[in-house]
């Protein structure tokens, strides 16, 4: 991904009649950087390493050489141990993996996301009939739909309709480009409500850590930011559509996987099936 | 020299000084090593050549390192023993690493790390080699039987003829 290509995600780009961002916020563009940074230094550290190590087994052991040798490569693990030391600082922890069926875990939400919103609103949940298996943070995915669910409540004061949706999506090419994940096979919770919609400066901010228009109702600005955050960690991507009267629409991308990787590995994905087409 | 029962091992990175480093490594203590310089290269090499151990970088060009264990896995089953290793994410909060241990990858290794401790990888999931260390002149060995660069044609022409 190339640095302008960031510095225009960080500026939040104007696609179609909407305002559509994905990780917008500067801070992200920052970290996304610096993660592109550590990972280039990281190849060249690994590769100054393995040299110095293999240079060291070729010199007499306990001469100078053999020493100095040594001392380049203690000073390249402290090069690598002070880059971990500024990435873990700069970006949130990684939670933890696993396999869930998102579609079952959408029907034990509902009871909750009822409890959420208020007499007014209409409540829609659609999953597949099928498993929909996602490599993902169970809690962590739960903690940003009920979140997505929140915003959509709140920017329906007088009622209106909400609805969460889960399907697959493939995305590739453009689409995939526009929202900096990997091309494949996603999982896309959606959750559009009726509501008052966002500007699209609002939009363009949205994901920022703390930005809020809930000030006076007590809103902390985290909760965009936070399931943002989450879908990135997961392997996936946040994207928001809206324009002011037309209401807002939220998807959240995660990694889909097709099976529990112990049991029985994953049929190739598309793009992969493809090229073993030249092995013929 | 190498010794045809040695075990097979491919290294998948698209950066050509660590492929050479890995290689050198490796054949010092008797393994048959063979590089990759994409995933796509990889996977035509694992077809070819159906190595005990496949050494994958995460972040490459074409196919993706996540995406060539996922067709590694399909093709070797769990007998096919996976290494993958990563500097990181270039886009930040994306631990690749735990990816590859959840798609199936065997052991997983940060860059930078010392061959030693990738060595003991190997050994771990391989066994030793019994093989004698090659002879010197390993920087000619290891490009002899690298990828072409810029093609994934003919990876395993002449993999060792003008070392």
């Amino acid at each position: 991904m190339s640095v302008q290509r960031l510095l225009r995600a960080g500026r939040g780009e104007v696609a179609a009649n909407h305002q559509i961002v994905q990780d917008g916020s500067q801070h992200d563009v920052l970290n996304q950087l610096a993660g592109g940074l550590a990972h280039d230094i990281n190849n060249f550290l690994a590769v100054i390493m393995g040299s110095v190590e293999a240079l060291a087994e070729d010199l007499a052991p306990g001469s100078d050489q053999q020493e100095l040798a040594l001392t380049s490569l203690r000073a390249a693990e402290r090069a690598a141990a002070l880059l971990r030391g500024l990435l873990a600082a700069s970006r949130p922890t990684v939670s933890q993996l696993e396999t869930v069926d998102c579609a079952a875990m959408l029907a034990e939400v509902r009871p909750l996301a009822r409890q959420l919103v208020r007499d007014g609103i209409a409540l829609s949940l659609q999953a597949p009939s099928d498993t929909l298996l996602c490599a993902t943070d169970r809690a962590g995915l739960e903690s940003a739909l009920l979140n997505l669910i929140i915003n959509a409540r709140d920017a329906m004061p007088a009622g209106g309709s909400l609805s969460l949706t889960a399907e697959t999506v493939s995305l590739t090419g453009r689409a995939a480009e526009q929202l900096s994940v990997a091309p494949g096979a996603y999982a896309a919770f959606t959750v559009t409500d009726t509501g008052f919609g966002m500007s699209p400066e609002t939009v363009r901010r949205a994901m920022e850590p703390f930005f809020t228009t809930k000030a006076q109702s007590g809103g902390s600005g985290l909760g965009l930011s936070t399931a943002s955050a989450f879908a990135r960690q997961a392997g996936g991507a946040l994207s928001i559509v809206s324009a002011i009267g037309g209401g807002t629409q939220v998807t959240l991308y995660l990694r889909r996987v097709t099976g529990r990787i112990a049991a029985a590995p994953p049929p190739l994905p598309q793009a992969v099936a493809a090229n073993q087409n030249l092995r013929s | 020299m190498e010794n045809p029962a040695s075990p097979g091992i491919l290294i998948i990175d698209d950066d050509h000084s660590m492929r050479q480093v890995i290689a050198l490594g490796l054949e010092r203590r008797g393994y048959r090593v063979r590089s990759a310089e994409s995933g796509r290269a990889g996977l035509r090499a694992f077809d070819a050549e159906r190595p005990a151990l496949v050494i994958t970088d995460i972040l490459m060009p074409d196919i993706e390192g996540i995406e060539t264990i996922m067709a590694l896995k399909a093709k070797g089953g769990p007998a096919a023993k996976i290494i993958a290793m990563s500097g990181g994410g270039r886009l930040v909060g994306h631990d690749f690493l735990k990816w590859a241990t959840h798609l199936g990858a065997d052991r997983t290794l940060a860059k930078p790390f010392r061959l030693s401790a990738l060595l003991a990888m190997v050994v771990e999931l391989i066994g030793e080699a019994d093989a004698p260390k090659a002879p010197g002149g390993w920087r000619s060995t290891a490009q002899a039987q690298d990828a072409g660069a810029g093609s994934d044609e003919g990876l395993y022409g002449k993999p060792h003829a003008d070392a």
